[in-house]
């Protein structure tokens, strides 16, 4: 294992991200508070741990394989988590949660314990804001144009894609994708902080949720989060944004390029929107049926938490918790379900189920005829058998981390049943906001402390896509070759 | 698909039904129970409906291929349970669609009731309830063929269509001396039981009652609060210690049989299900003891019933499950999944299936590390194959989108989350009582008839495993294959 190139990648990580924390800093200066040291400090230990890291190292040397990409990628994620936590411990939150809510952050959760918002210096509350962005956009980076370096079998591990080609290299340079997507990343946040303006949001309150929704995390500035500005403008805005948040960035690339066209013909984005549609449909029913709203407010009510649920950003524009049962079962299986691969959710994504589902009608004709061979195709490509193992063990993997997950949540934090499997499967897919004791995202901060630590933990696995996280604890992964 | 050799069997399956519904005919008649009559109608219905059956049907173009054993087991299992229903239903007990249910549960081993009041319904009618539980644990199909004539080398795809599990292991090469030894050690086990259970202090009736509902891991009771009625460690722990013995694979005690003690530290599967037993015990035993008020004898006894009553499928209860803190709660749930071994009389994902992914989960990451290693799993030292494989991920995703769906069917009749979640969970794996409104003290009585249909459809699917049930929905099953 060549652990001083990864070392020295973690190095130029940490630069990066101690000039990411200047902004925050320059805030403070500008509004000429007395906070420097808050970010003072966290941003010269960053840049402090990045010069001895990069110093004298010959980059040029090595090559990533599997092992170096994985431990890059989980390492750098754990130590983004303890650098982002700084701000919050520093302002005086204890170690624990300051700990979840940089954690909560950068999976994109957007699960929060610090309580009282209204509070909180407006630095801090830009800081949450951007912990979610930078950590949505390393998760674009990382899984469209990292991973094909790790290798090709990690790729697909990684994000469920197909193929060595599938994470799509627009452009056949590394560099140049990364540029690529990092602008239109940056260009959409944009485009969102604008129609958030002319939606009735000031400047601050405009950037700090367009981060939030760009990379659906689902953090907020106030306290009752959306319910505070209660415009209809405004939910509508962000639930578009949250939809296409949810779709594949890489697809919309496409699409920019290849007309309109391709983004109807691609598998994963038609699943999308189908079930989308479906639970959008399901919940409006029950909705009506139980004449909680009026009809067409029963409608944008569902569609906006189906949406904000499917994509795992986690936003609320009503108290869905007080909704039947059932509306609240369709939620909780929608944070399976998650959106399109090759953005910013988590959750089992729409590309394994495509193939999951496809793979189960194909099961089913083999039971018929015994000896037929059957291929499974996505949006007119073939699936490699090796990559459909892969994801029936992710699929196996994702229901049993979620079950402990929940059960020591409901044994460690005395939660019910259903509470403890909605931190679980909100957490898993970083979505933020389940039901009961969470049913908001600040409800975290009722959770003990040992239900916390699990929940952080649950989230990193989610993000990591729970193999990369576990491959690191099996004793050949640390074996010189 | 020949339909006609289809309905043949079909018929001599309803002529057995009608045969076997005459025991509790004549026990009707020495006991001069009520339901007499409701009997007597039950037993003439079946038999019409068998004749009708065999006057459609023939056995002259005897050849049974894959689909037609398919089709045999899944209308067995609809007609069967329609024949089973009618008694509760012309007698009055229940209304149709309960009836029904109670039949469904009765012959996939559930143990999910209807019937709130059960001390009131007459001996008769009970002794039918747990009969059903018997026929339906070895399967009534292999039944049929252990006890009706040769019908030829088919018999293996119905055999294959019924016996649960991820592969077929026969003990003898023959089919029908397969389902010969297996009915003979069922019966034994049954025997055995309601011996000791007599000796334990049971009375005649409801020991062979008991028995009937352990060895076929279903649950019914012949008293409202079931084993608790007894209050007694011993009756407790004969029945904890059959539940367990039942939820193991009837082919290995076969060979156990022959070659030994032995053969059962050498079979994985058993092994991870003894473990599975040992660890969940444990576990909770020391939940309860730390939550409630139980003494630690107490919590032990409670905790090793409920495990064994859970991952047997069984469904027996010896203490309100429902009022236990949620970590146990998770830990049941946890078990109904999983169920007991393959080729046992138990529901759930089977342990054999779980290992199995286990153990290619591991593989996987050995994988990731070693990108161009070959892996494989083998079990019981032998390798398995890579369609076994491929079958069991799939079967598993299945599962649990099956009961993704059906759960939210019962939710949209207005069931609580957990209670939708717990209903479907505990009958998809046959093992009967739930959490909530069907919780450990309760029945599914006040569940909505549509919400009972959804739980029917779950306790088949999940008996059956799935794709025996769901092969009959797709359009190429019913094609002809002529034109091949």
């Amino acid at each position: 294992m060549n652990k001083r190139l990864v070392m020295y990648l973690w190095g130029k990580i940490a630069l990066v991200f101690g000039g990411y924390m200047l902004f925050p800093l320059l805030m403070t200066l500008v509004a000429n508070e007395n906070r420097l040291a808050e970010f003072g400090i966290p941003v010269l230990i960053s840049v402090a741990i990045g010069a001895v890291l990069t110093r004298g190292i010959n980059p040029y040397k090595g090559r990533l394989s599997v092992r170096e990409g994985i431990l890059l990628i989980s390492g750098a994620f754990v130590f983004l988590c303890i650098l982002g936590m700084f701000p919050f411990w520093l302002t005086g939150f204890s170690f624990i949660d300051s700990l979840f809510e940089s954690v909560s952050g950068f999976t994109t959760t957007g699960a929060s314990v610090l309580g009282d918002l209204d509070v909180l210096p407006r630095e801090l509350l830009l800081w949450r804001s951007l912990t979610q962005w930078l950590g949505g956009l390393g998760i674009i980076i990382v899984f469209v144009t990292m991973v094909p370096q790790v290798g090709r079998e990690a790729l697909q591990l990684f994000t469920g894609e197909l193929h060595g080609e599938s994470a799509e290299r627009l452009l056949p340079r590394i560099t140049e994708t990364m540029k690529l997507l990092f602008c239109f990343y940056s260009g959409f946040t944009c485009v969102v902080t604008l129609l958030l303006l002319m939606a009735g949001m000031d400047f601050f309150e405009a950037i700090n949720h367009a981060m939030a929704i760009v990379s659906t995390g689902g953090f907020s500035i106030y306290n009752d989060g959306l319910r505070h500005f209660n415009s209809t403008t405004i939910n509508f805005v962000v639930l578009v944004c949250m939809f296409m948040a949810g779709g594949n960035h890489v697809l919309y690339f496409k699409t920019y390029r290849e007309g309109l066209g391709h983004l109807l013909k691609d598998t994963e984005f038609r699943l999308y929107m189908l079930l989308t549609a479906i639970f959008g449909i399901f919940i409006t029913v029950d909705l009506y049926h139980n004449s909680l709203y009026s009809a067409g407010n029963s409608i944008f009510n569902a569609f906006f938490q189906t949406v904000s649920t499917v994509s795992t950003s986690g936003f609320a524009m009503a108290n869905y918790d007080a909704w039947p049962d059932f509306s609240k079962y369709c939620l909780f299986l929608l944070m399976f379900v998650g959106g399109c691969s090759g953005s910013t959710v988590g959750g089992i994504k729409m590309s394994r189920m495509v193939i999951l589902l496809k793979v189960t009608g194909a099961e089913l004709k083999r039971t018929i005829h015994p000896r037929m061979v059957t291929t499974i195709s996505m949006t007119g490509r073939v699936v490699s058998p090796r990559l459909i193992d892969g994801i029936t063990r992710f699929f196996f993997l994702y229901i049993t981390v979620f079950f402990f997950s929940a059960s020591l949540l409901a044994l460690v934090g005395d939660l019910s049943m259903f509470s403890a499997a909605g931190i679980a499967a909100a957490c898993l897919a970083s979505v933020g906001a389940a039901f009961e004791t969470v049913a908001s995202i600040a409800g975290y901060a009722e959770l003990n402390n040992g239900a916390k630590v699990i929940a952080m933990l649950t989230m990193l696995l989610g993000r990591l896509e729970i193999f990369t996280l576990l491959v690191l604890f099996h004793p050949d992964f640390w074996k010189t070759e | 698909m020949n339909l006609l050799i289809v309905s043949y069997l079909l018929g001599k399956l309803s002529l057995a039904c009608a045969g076997a519904l005459l025991v509790p005919l004549i026990m009707a008649l020495c006991l001069g129970d009520t339901c007499l009559k409701a009997l007597l109608i039950s037993v003439l219905l079946a038999t019409v409906i068998g004749y009708a059956f065999l006057y459609y049907g023939s056995f002259d173009d005897g050849h049974i291929t894959f689909r037609e054993g398919v089709a045999v087991v899944s209308g067995a299992w609809l007609v069967i349970s329609f024949l089973g229903a009618m008694p509760y239903y012309f007698a009055g007990t229940l209304d149709f669609i309960s009836a029904i249910f109670e039949s469904i549960s009765g012959f996939t081993t559930t143990g999910a009731t209807t019937i709130t009041a059960i001390e009131a319904v007459p001996k008769s009618m009970l002794f039918w309830r747990s009969m059903t539980h018997w026929m339906g644990g070895i399967g009534i199909v292999v039944l049929f063929i252990a006890f009706l004539p040769n019908i030829g080398s088919g018999a293996v795809h119905m055999f294959n269509a019924e016996v649960t599990g991820p592969t077929d292991d026969r003990v003898v090469p023959r089919i029908r001396e397969t389902s010969v030894a297996l009915c003979k050690i069922y019966i034994i086990f049954t025997a055995i039981e309601a011996i000791l259970l007599f000796f334990a202090g049971m009375s005649f009736y409801d020991c062979i009652n008991h028995a009937f509902s352990t060895i076929a891991t279903g649950g019914f009771s012949t008293y409202d609060n079931g084993v608790m009625h007894y209050n007694s460690p011993l009756i407790e722990g004969i029945i904890g210690f059959f539940m367990i013995l039942a939820g193991g694979n009837f082919a290995l005690y076969f060979s156990v049989g022959k070659k030994g003690i032995k053969e059962l530290w050498h079979d994985t599967e058993f092994k991870a299900y003894i473990f599975l037993v040992i660890i969940t015990t444990i576990l909770i035993a020391v939940n309860i003891f730390c939550k409630m008020d139980f003494t630690g004898t107490e919590a032990l006894r409670h905790s090793f019933f409920q495990v064994a009553s859970i991952i047997s499928t069984t469904g027996f209860v010896s203490n309100d499950f429902d009022v236990w803190p949620a970590f146990s709660k998770y830990i049941l749930i946890l078990l109904m999944f999983i169920g007991a071994c393959a080729g046992s009389t138990a529901g759930g994902i089977k342990v054999s299936r779980i290992v199995i992914l286990c153990k290619l989960t591991l593989a996987e990451i050995r994988h990731t590390v070693h990108p161009s290693m070959v892996t494989n799993v083998s079990m019981n030292g032998k390798h398995v194959p890579d369609t076994v494989i491929a079958g069991i991920g799939r079967f598993f995703f299945l599962y649990m989108m099956l009961f993704a769906g059906l759960t939210l069917s019962l939710a949209s009749t207005g069931l609580s989350v957990t209670d939708s979640i717990g209903a479907i969970a505990a009958t998809i794996s046959s093992v009967g009582p739930a959490l909530g409104v069907a919780g450990a003290t309760s029945t599914y009585a006040s569940i909505t008839p549509f919400g009972k249909t959804v739980i029917c459809v779950a306790m088949l699917l999940g008996r059956l495993e799935l794709f025996t049930l769901l092969v009959l929905i797709r359009p190429e099953f019913w094609r002809s294959t002529r034109n091949w």
